[in-house]
């Protein structure tokens, strides 16, 4: 996270990144669209990002095909969106930039008016593929989550409920109480406005899903929506922190104890002052192992700074939490705001373009039906004002008559 | 949009954008709301102008001519005519695109488009459904519209063709409307005279 008047150095279009998933995987993620030399705009200093939906267990090249599709979302009330957000801030030193993926027209035009961080794309492939391949184990997850605690139980798809307790409990305080069954929805965005939220604290063994990626090793979008893993390519189901663990409930029950003491700590202290904690892991297949792992991190000051990212990603969890409330809600409205103190570029006018081809737009007068000829042109020129006439001539080839 | 960049202060004309899959769709309204849909994206990546590529053509089965001329006998005014002509009515030379924000189901939902006149008096805004399913939506206006209490709509869908709807009302702050799904409504606001 950038503090406070720091200018962050951010990548330029077309640059590519391999996105660390643990265990030696790789999603990959890309600049389509650079705002960072902008200002006064709502997307000004900023760059528009898109999470490919493809997943390998090596560093891919650039100018493979496969790395340009973009992961579609389609876990919880995600609706099909792209996996595309606006960034503010420097990539995390674990990703890797592979070269170049020039941008589109098409992908620049793709409307976004999402705010995020970079763990977004080390995020959304894991509970995409958990909505994919595990879906009820979410679902299961997510009825059980009593009085807001996330628990460390097998089946989560969530990476923690502690380490967010700091960030979670100031957001949750600004966005008022969120019902339990949107809770999911919460830590969603509470991770989105952890920087420190890595895939690092992601485990899964590679010899214990030997199905997760093809023999050859190379890569494939078996993570995606569109392509889920079935058959024989079905990971495994292993952990580190199995549900026979003998000690799981006595650390069920120190977690939660922790949790709880972690939690006072950080309401009764400056919002700087919380930073260490034991980490948490999610295995491709769901299941969360805890490790003391250090991690730092931060309360962050929220400031009312339009650039400042804490205050973007305060934007962002409300979006997201918009977006994830369930499907219970799936008839919300969507809310478009007009902002006329906005203003983008003129409008010059609208335009028709025809072929004459063989005479057909002159073709009712030919027979003599000069009433809806007449007709016609009225319905081409009088009933929309169109300010432009292309006309293409060609030569006709053969009679359609 | 890079484009856009390139022209710098030039003007930018799109001027072949059209639905070329097989539409069966009732007058194809599919294509319709795919047209829609384009000339919002356009608008979105900066264009200053759109040319409505196919204008008159021989009858076909996808949706790409506006107006389909059997030649020397009949033509018909398909879907995607209405929807650029309720598009084209209520704008002028000179309006200029304001910026609009989503939260909800959008991006991938309704696409909005918003044109202020060049004396700042009414505002159009433009909002697609090219969902199969209904889609309800909120309007906010920020700025000098904030205070507006009216909207002038029309449709065109499935089954209407730029019909002009009843007025919206204003209902805590904003206006809010379903659009039925393959759709398009035009709302029109006036600023309030003090």
């Amino acid at each position: 996270m950038i503090e406070g008047g720091e200018i962050p150095s951010l990548p330029k279009e077309g640059d590519a990144f391999a996105v660390p998933l643990g265990s030696g995987r790789y999603s990959v993620c890309r600049v389509i669209l650079d705002r960072s030399n902008e200002t006064g705009q709502w997307h000004g200093g900023a760059i528009l990002v898109a999470g490919s939906d493809w997943v390998g267990d090596e560093v891919p090249l650039p100018d493979e095909p496969a790395l340009r599709s973009i992961l579609h979302l389609t876990h919880h009330s995600w609706n099909n969106s792209l996996n595309i957000i606006w960034v503010a801030e420097e990539p995390p030193d674990d990703f890797i930039l592979i070269g170049t993926i020039r941008p589109s027209l098409e992908e620049q035009s793709i409307p976004c008016d999402r705010f995020s961080s970079w763990s977004t794309f080390m995020i959304q492939p894991l509970v995409q593929w958990r909505w994919d391949n595990k879906r009820e184990a979410v679902r299961e997850l997510e009825r059980d989550d009593v009085a807001n605690q996330i628990s460390v139980q097998p089946g989560a798809d969530v990476v923690s409920g502690r380490f967010d307790r700091c960030v979670g409990d100031r957001i949750a305080g600004q966005i008022g109480p969120i019902p339990n069954r949107h809770r999911s929805g919460v830590d969603h965005a509470r991770r989105s406005v952890r920087g420190d939220c890595r895939t690092r604290d992601l485990e899964s063994t590679p010899n214990d899903a030997p199905g997760l990626l093809p023999a050859d090793g190379r890569g494939h979008r078996s993570l995606g929506g569109r392509h889920p893993v079935a058959g024989p390519h079905r990971m495994a189901t292993r952990t580190s922190w199995s549900r026979n663990d003998a000690h799981g409930d006595i650390r069920r029950t120190r977690d939660r104890r922790d949790r709880v003491r972690n939690r006072d700590r950080c309401r009764s202290r400056t919002p700087t002052a919380c930073e260490q904690g034991s980490g948490t892991r999610v295995n491709f297949d769901g299941f969360i192992t805890r490790r003391n792992i250090p991690i730092i991190r931060r309360c962050p000051v929220v400031s009312a700074s339009p650039r400042n990212g804490i205050t973007r990603s305060l934007i962002v969890v409300c979006v997201i939490l918009v977006g994830t409330m369930g499907d219970a809600q799936s008839q919300d409205k969507t809310l478009i705001t007009v902002q006329t103190a906005k203003p983008r570029q003129v409008f010059d006018g609208l335009g028709a373009g025809a072929i004459f081809y063989e005479g057909h737009i002159t073709s009712l007068a030919a027979r003599n039906k000069n009433e809806r000829q007449e007709q016609l042109y009225d319905d081409m020129f009088k009933e929309i004002p169109t300010r432009y006439l292309q006309l293409m001539i060609r030569e006709a080839i053969g009679g359609w008559r | 949009m890079a484009l856009k960049k390139l022209g710098g202060t030039r003007s930018v004309w799109t001027t072949e954008w059209c639905a070329r899959t097989k539409d069966a769709s009732p007058g194809m309204i599919n294509s319709a709301t795919e047209y829609g849909v384009a000339m919002h994206d356009v608008f979105l990546g900066g264009a200053n102008v759109f040319m409505a590529y196919d204008w008159v053509y021989p009858p076909r089965d996808s949706g790409e001519a506006l107006i389909h001329v059997n030649w020397g006998n009949d033509y018909t005014l398909t879907k995607p005519y209405h929807l650029f002509r309720q598009r084209a009515a209520p704008l002028k030379p000179g309006m200029r695109f304001v910026e609009i924000g989503y939260t909800g189901k959008a991006p991938i939902g309704v696409r909005a488009t918003a044109l202020l006149a060049a004396d700042g008096n009414s505002l159009v805004v433009h909002v697609v459904n090219p969902q199969d399913m209904d889609a309800p939506v909120a309007i906010k206006l920020i700025g000098k519209f904030a205070t507006a209490t009216t909207a002038e709509r029309k449709r065109t869908s499935a089954t209407e063709d730029v019909m002009a709807l009843p007025s919206l009302m204003a209902e805590k702050g904003g206006f809010t409307d379903t659009l039925p799904a393959r759709s398009m409504v035009t709302y029109r606001y006036e600023v309030v005279a003090k």
